[in-house]
């Protein structure tokens, strides 16, 4: 479904990616690990246009998506996550989610400069489809809170309604976990699979090894921007490579 | 709720302000009312592009192309000045509109710093270039008032051009609100806070930059042209960076939260730019020095000022009961 073929970005003389090719399946739940600055957050920019490839390309169902600006990608149905929690903090959780569903809401118009009545109701639905987004993620109590006022994890957790509000087919999350406690990950982590099992296409980067490991079908390993290897958790643990560029001791792992 | 108490206390404030002229009957009044209309125009119009965070400096700017726009036309070619007063505004928006989609992908200082520029090209521009027609360093002298329509008369200095203006000042009031208030007004928020999460979910920043810029260009444009009519004489060193220094204090003396905080802010500041008028040479000092105390004190503006002391009463308050209680203890 999105394929990246021997991508490269170039950053003055530093090499962040370095001819990488990936292949992502259409429903599939893809890890994508790697020690810090091997790359992983760049190919995240690269897919979603913030960054534009130095070479490589990079399609979506055979359509080539490299020279896109970040919102066109958003269009083509990628939606994505920040590293550092980004939401919009000065408004309610619900509002977040509502702007989420910007590019189908029909408010994205002239129409809705007015309060007219059509634009009320569309208003109306599109709050009504967000707190059923939000009820999905178990923060219906939350829905009025200031979103800077939320927990790390329900930020987190907005972070990912925001993404998902605009019914993407790809779902790219930077760090979802980051900072949380043994059972926080859990409950996240459950959340996104139930995500995965809607059909949505997930790519996951994560540092925190158990929760890569025990979720993701299929983990892709960085470093230096190398393609270090490429398989199953349980490949990805027995390959020697990866053990030692990145995890240390195999007993670490477990 | 929140909506129409906005809708209230603008209406309070228009009726206060039509009826301050019927009172305070000297030229001097009324020209003050019509400075306060035409600063109200010009910060809203700034602080409506400062949604979606790019500070205009340029601002004195566009109200300079559109005053001398329509003064032109109205002097060389003898159009009329229901004409010229939206071709003055078209003419700043368009050059809103090249100026802004090349230069509104800088974000914050750097844009700011090419306003700047921008602001004394015009000026430079104006006074040495095409002398015979913009009239070189002396400006314009003898810009006519609006043409009558039917018994209605708006000479300069006449309750008609106030008025005129008082009403062109609330409409434009009305529908910034409006946008604001729309969803329009939330995708502004959501650029403000974080443009790399605005792009990710769909929105065009820089669409959405240019258009705003374009309409808070149109306004001061509109605000230029009826800013000629009133004073009579326009020369480029009126629409300087000094007079987008005095438009950046009200804005943030105002608030972000409000546009009614900078109405508020605006009819202060005048008030005080005319007590202050003998001291007209320290005026870039005065409000470069208050810029930087408001922002120290008060970054919300006005309406956070407020809140602010309001805490600060509560937690004292609080801190001394404890004081007591201990003591007593």
């Amino acid at each position: 479904m999105l394929e990246l073929v021997d991508v490269s970005k170039r950053f003055g003389g530093l090499v962040a990616v370095d001819g990488l090719s990936v292949t992502i399946k259409n429903g599939e739940f893809l890890g994508l690990i790697g020690p810090n600055g091997s790359g992983k957050t760049t190919v995240l920019n690269l897919i979603t246009g913030f960054y534009h490839c130095s070479s490589g390309k990079i399609t979506l169902k055979g359509e080539s998506i490299e020279k896109r600006k970040p919102h066109e990608i958003a269009k083509k149905g990628i939606s994505r996550t920040f590293q550092n929690t980004t939401v919009f903090s000065e408004m309610s959780a619900l509002d977040n989610v509502v702007m989420g569903i910007h590019l189908r809401s029909g408010l994205n118009c002239l129409k809705s400069l007015l309060p007219t009545s059509s634009i009320q109701k569309i208003w109306g639905k599109a709050q009504d489809s967000a707190f059923e987004l939000l009820k999905f993620f178990e923060m219906d109590e939350k829905t009025h809170i200031k979103s800077a006022d939320l927990s790390n994890k329900d930020q987190k957790l907005l972070q990912i309604l925001i993404a998902l509000a605009s019914k993407p087919q790809i779902l790219l999350l930077d760090e979802p976990v980051a900072g949380m406690n043994y059972e926080e990950i859990e409950s996240v982590m459950k959340l996104i699979k139930k995500v995965n099992e809607l059909g949505i296409t997930i790519l996951l980067i994560e540092h925190n090894m158990k929760a890569v490991m025990s979720y993701c079908k299929r983990v892709v390993v960085l470093d230096y921007g190398r393609k270090l290897a490429e398989g199953s958790p349980e490949e990805v643990k027995q390959n020697e490579n990866v053990i030692r560029a990145y995890l240390g001791s195999p007993e670490l792992i477990t | 709720m929140q909506k129409f108490k906005n809708i209230q206390f603008g209406l309070y404030f228009s009726i206060i302000f039509f009826i301050l002229p019927l009172i305070f009957r000297s030229n001097y009044s009324k020209y003050t009312l019509v400075w306060f209309c035409i600063y109200c125009m010009l910060a809203v119009s700034l602080r409506f592009i400062m949604l979606v965070g790019a500070v205009n400096f340029a601002h004195a700017g566009f109200m300079g192309i559109g005053a001398y726009v329509s003064a032109v036309l109205m002097m060389r070619l003898g159009l009329s000045f229901w004409i010229t007063f939206i071709l003055g505004a078209l003419v700043s928006a368009i050059f809103a509109a090249f100026f802004g989609i090349i230069t509104l992908r800088l974000k914050g200082a750097y844009f700011f710093l090419v306003s700047f520029a921008l602001v004394e090209i015009i000026r430079v521009f104006f006074s040495s270039y095409f002398v015979d027609i913009f009239g070189g360093v002396n400006g314009l002298i003898g810009v006519p008032p609006p043409n009558g329509i039917l018994w209605l008369h708006f000479d300069a200095g006449s309750l008609g051009l106030l008025y005129l203006i008082g009403v062109i000042t609330v409409l434009v009031l009305f529908s910034v609100y409006l946008f604001e208030k729309s969803y329009w007004g939330k995708v502004f928020n959501c650029i403000n806070e974080s443009d790399n999460l605005a792009q990710s979910i769909g929105i065009n920043i820089l669409k959405y930059k240019v258009i705003v810029f374009i309409i808070g260009c149109f306004i001061a444009g509109v605000a230029g042209s009826l800013y000629g009519c009133t004073n009579g004489v326009i020369t480029p060193d009126d629409f300087t960076y000094e007079l987008s220094l005095f438009l950046l204090v009200c804005v943030v003396l105002g608030g972000m939260e409000n546009i009614l905080g900078t109405v508020l802010s605006v009819s202060l500041l005048v008030v005080i730019r005319e007590l202050f008028r003998s001291a007209a040479y320290f005026e870039p000092i005065i409000w470069g020095l208050s810029l930087i105390l408001i922002l120290l004190f008060a970054p919300r503006g006005l309406f956070g000022l407020g809140t602010n002391i309001f805490w600060i009463a509560k937690s004292t308050f609080r801190s001394l009961r404890k004081k007591e209680i201990n003591a007593e203890g």
